[in-house]
């Protein structure tokens, strides 16, 4: 037999005071006087046998529930037969899986859940006694630290009071899998060892997001002989968070418009309000949702600077982190493109130049401003300065200018051939290393072939709309009557092909850059595309794939633990460094890379900030929002409806909680029914006797 | 008076103690009938006249009719003696749960006795005794008897030991036969002793009445936790839990009252007793009641 509560048992001497209390009493006796002691005296005599026996007896019987009682009041425990002996002489091997997923950093009736689980787990290790071993580990959505079995109790404890809540998302599969396979190692060195596995988690609804439907048993490596306990945290913390933030419709007015969703868990819990915060302003607030189905939408103050950034807040409720959502975006100019053309008639209607013209001048069907000059004034003209160069119609190249936009493609620029209809197989010989296909001599579509069919192009929705489909434009009433023989190189993609299989649209990298090859003239007398409405999409896919324009807005806010990516465009003057600031003040500096850098130490979030140094000129300071990653569920702390534990271990009492579970079935229930049958005897003998009439 | 307190003497215009068919011996004049033949009202026989009869007591109506002598005689009538003995021991002095103490009741229940006695044309005495005789006033049949008692109880106290038997035993030889003794006492004490005592006033031809004053503590011992009793009459103090000891005890008291009831049931005499948380009036009623009807 243990005891759960041992320390009551430092209470059991105070069984005796029924005897002390009588023999003080006893001492005190209050004198009375009274009339005749000769029938006191008599009765004394009397009843001396059989009232000195009850006396005792009752004395005993006080003393005995007083025993019990205390001894119920300490808990005690019965030990199996079979595992007392293996328990108390081959000893116990524990494993303790500390969350520290971000749910962990809420804090309930003002006490942050992680310290409350972190003191129970080292109430826990320091219930080891040798020949007892322990592992510890932490674990969010994955096991964080490895899984070996600690020195002693005290490197066990230590580590313990290194742990820090993270910024994952909670499940408990992999790391109790982790578990499993530690005691699978060890089996041949102590097989009668008994083992256990707890789980100290906060119990939010999430944690066992992968043990729900077959529970433990699902698990890798599962062994039924392993006891796995849970310690769930008390209280159901109502909580509100901030979801997400996504660019919305901007509408009529030509503002940066925020769609934000928030969410309100548990009962009696309310979103509140919903702070707009840019750079260090509080520039809006409006009623929070608590359903994230009803985003609210909000538009950003009209500014100069092409770089937003803020949060939207949240009142500070049980879990801080998810009351904020940071957000950074830029405004990015719309591209411009060139057109250079070898005909002087390529601008008049009917020919591709006309079409492209009407299409791309007035900037408001499509996201771009071109500009047409013929070879003639290209010299004079800096090719960097646009996102993409159109080189289209011409005999032969001036001299020079395949060498400048092979420059230009080798650094991040997008040159799209539109070929002519006075080309021949020797007009592109000076562009053949840039070009992804040989163009060969033209040739006349049969009549089968004529119509247009998409084979390879990017589905990236930068590049292509969500639910776009070619079908929709009927891209098969577009025809081309003549084309070039293109063969494309082996890292080509063929985009579209003629009926007959033959390519018509090739496109393929060079460099940094890339480039787009159009078999056919956009002349109507080639091919009737530009007549088509498809012909919109077809060039608006082209141009956005070239210069890499997937939008106006460029979304800058990922998760914590995804990599900043900030590339140059084309365009763009790049940096030889920059210098990121971190939320907590570090400092970090990157070299620039072909245009690009990544930086990974996303560890908290907030607001990174970019500084490029050594640029032409002074550049603006750009931003990047991380968020801890609201999808893993880790804003809704209200518990879980089941958890996948042989028990569950209190935190205000885990010490006896475990003892019970792992060693043995407590009898207070028992100690209790014995106190009240000694409670019922004692009534029955204290009560007072009569005798005859 | 400070016993016989003019309350009292109000309750006690309502009772009467009757005694008519107790047989009395003396020299005074009264309302009981006497064992003698004697001059009254009431006829009792005729006998033959025999030399020395004094010649008014002839009845000639009978001469007339019989021819032959007859003289009348007629029942006598004798004041009765009666002698209140009171216990004045020590624990008579007790005072429990009832109002109070034992010598308090039992002395204005004497004095009610005494009233009642001699509002009837009949002799009363004081006899009060511990373990000796103390107080004593001899029968007499004046009103005004009632004060020397009255002033004899007031200034006196309970205290001491007693010897009941002992006393009551030298008592008896020193009282004129046939006499009404009214004993008012707690009896506690040996009880065969005490009864066997009063055995030797029933063989005297004395007409006994107890009247027995016991506090409701004394019957029911109705104390909590452990107690020190001291006697109030001395000897050695018992400390006992009383709870332990209450059953025994009521067992023991109620043993001892039985038997003296049926002692005084065999022997004739009356008593009665009255517990000192019933008012005194009322108790007293009831054994007037009881002796009336038992005649």
């Amino acid at each position: 037999m243990s005891f759960l509560n041992p320390a009551l048992l430092w209470w059991l001497p105070a069984a005796a005071a029924p005897i002390v209390l009588h023999l003080i009493f006893m001492r005190r006796a209050r004198r009375v006087e009274f009339s005749d002691l000769s029938l006191l005296r008599a009765a004394y005599a009397r009843s001396l046998p059989a009232t000195r026996l009850r006396h005792w007896l009752l004395l005993a019987l006080r003393c005995l529930m007083l025993a019990l009682l205390i001894l119920a009041f300490a808990r005690p425990v019965l030990h199996r037969r079979a595992s007392a002996a293996a328990g108390s002489e081959k000893g116990l091997e524990l494993i303790v899986l500390v969350d520290v997923s971000w749910s962990m950093r809420a804090g309930v009736r003002g006490k942050p859940r992680f310290e409350t689980a972190r003191a129970a787990a080292v109430e826990l290790v320091g219930t080891l006694k040798p020949p007892d071993r322990v592992a510890l580990a932490s674990f969010s959505d994955r096991l964080e630290s490895p899984l070996a079995w600690s020195d002693s109790p005290e490197a066990a404890r230590a580590s313990l009071s290194r742990l820090q809540p993270g910024f994952r998302g909670t499940d408990a599969g992999s790391a109790l899998a982790a578990a499993y396979a530690l005691f699978a190692e060890d089996d041949a060195k102590a097989p009668e060892r008994r083992r256990v596995i707890v789980v100290v988690t906060d119990g939010a609804r999430n944690a066992f997001s992968s043990l729900s439907v077959k529970g433990l048993e699902a698990l890798p490596g599962y062994d039924s002989e392993v006891t796995v306990l849970g310690m769930g945290l008390e209280g159901s913390a109502p909580n509100s968070a901030v979801l997400d933030a996504r660019p919305g419709a901007a509408g009529a007015e030509d503002r940066v418009a925020l769609s934000v969703r928030t969410a309100a868990y548990g009962e009696d819990a309310r979103a509140g309000s919903l702070d707009l915060w840019v750079r260090d302003r509080r520039v809006d607030q409006r009623a929070a949702s608590p359903d994230p189905e009803r985003p609210a939408l909000f538009r950003l103050p009209e500014s100069r600077d092409a770089d937003h950034w803020g949060r939207f807040s949240l009142r500070e409720d049980a879990l801080a982190l998810d009351d904020d959502y940071y957000f950074a975006l830029r405004m990015r100019p719309r591209p411009k493109v060139l057109l250079v053309y070898g005909n002087s008639r390529y601008l008049e209607a009917g020919r591709g130049g006309y079409f492209l013209k009407k299409l791309l001048s007035d900037g408001k069907r499509l996201p771009f401003f071109l500009d047409a000059v013929d070879f003639g004034k290209f010299a004079r003209i800096d090719p960097f300065a646009y996102g993409a160069v159109l080189l289209a119609d011409f005999e032969s190249l001036p001299e020079g200018v395949a060498e400048t936009l092979e420059r230009y493609v080798l650094r991040g620029g997008g040159l799209w051939l539109l070929a002519g209809t006075q080309a021949d197989a020797k007009t592109y010989r000076d562009l053949k290393r840039v070009l992804p296909a040989a163009v060969g001599d033209p040739r006349q579509v049969g009549p089968r072939g004529r119509a247009l069919r998409a084979d390879a192009v990017p589905t990236d929705e930068t590049v292509l709309p969500a639910r776009f489909s070619w079908d929709d434009f009927e891209l098969q009433n577009a025809a081309a009557e003549r084309a070039y023989t293109l063969r494309p190189r082996k890292d080509a993609a063929v985009w579209f092909r003629d009926g007959e299989g033959e390519p018509l649209m090739v496109a393929g990298g060079f460099g940094l850059g890339r480039v787009l090859v159009w078999g056919s003239s956009l002349d109507i007398e080639w091919s009737n595309l530009a007549l088509k409405p498809v012909f919109t999409a077809w060039t608006d896919v082209a141009l956005r794939w070239l210069s890499r324009y997937s939008g106006r807005e460029q979304w800058r806010t990922v998760s914590i633990g995804e990599p900043i990516e900030r590339n140059w465009d084309g365009g763009e003057q790049a940096p030889v460094k920059v210098q990121i600031r971190a939320p907590g003040g570090r400092r970090s500096s990157l070299l620039v890379k072909d245009r690009k850098i990544v930086f990974s130490d996303t560890r908290e979030p907030g607001l990174y900030f970019l500084q490029p140094v050594g640029g032409e000129g002074d550049s603006p300071t750009e931003a990047f929002a991380v968020n801890a990653d609201r999808s893993s569920g880790e804003s809704d702390l209200s518990p879980a409806p089941r958890m996948p534990f042989h028990a569950l271990l209190n935190a205000g009492s885990v010490r006896e909680d475990f003892l019970r579970a792992v060693y043995g079935r407590e009898t207070r229930t028992a100690a209790l029914g014995l106190v009240m049958l000694l409670a019922l005897l004692e009534a029955a003998l204290a009560r007072p006797r009569r005798r005859g009439a | 008076m400070r016993v016989l307190t003019p309350e009292v003497l109000t309750r006690l215009k309502n009772f009467k103690f009757d005694l008519r068919r107790h047989r009395v011996e003396g020299h005074l004049t009264g309302r009981h009938r006497s064992f003698k033949r004697g001059f009254s009202q009431e006829f009792a026989q005729h006998r033959s006249y025999v030399t020395g009869d004094d010649l008014k007591h002839l009845d000639w109506k009978v001469y007339a009719r019989k021819d032959r002598f007859y003289v009348k005689e007629f029942q006598e009538e004798k004041s009765l003696k009666t002698y209140l003995m009171l216990d004045r021991s020590g624990s008579m002095g007790y005072r429990g749960a009832g109002d109070e103490s034992k010598w308090e009741y039992a002395r204005r229940l004497t004095m009610s006795m005494a009233y009642l006695i001699l509002s009837q044309g009949d002799a009363a005495g004081l006899l009060t005794f511990d373990t000796e005789r103390r107080d004593y006033l001899p029968p007499r049949q004046r009103m005004t008897h009632l004060e020397l008692m009255d002033a004899a109880l007031a200034d006196s106290k309970p205290a001491g030991e007693t010897e009941l038997a002992g006393v009551l035993g030298g008592i008896v030889g020193s009282l004129p036969r046939r006499s009404l003794i009214v004993l008012i006492s707690d009896l506690l004490g040996d009880a065969e002793r005490i009864l066997e005592t009063l055995r030797v006033y029933g063989a005297r031809r004395h007409r006994l009445v107890v009247l027995q004053v016991l506090d409701p503590t004394e019957r029911d011992l109705d104390l909590d936790g452990p107690v020190l009793f001291e006697g109030m009459e001395g000897g050695d103090s018992l400390r006992c839990e009383v709870a332990l000891l209450r059953d025994a005890y009521r067992e023991a008291f109620h043993r001892q009252q039985k038997r003296y009831e049926a002692s005084f049931h065999d022997t004739g005499v009356h008593h009665a007793v009255f517990y000192t948380d019933e008012p005194w009036h009322r108790g007293l009623a009831r054994f007037l009641a009881r002796q009336s009807a038992r005649g």
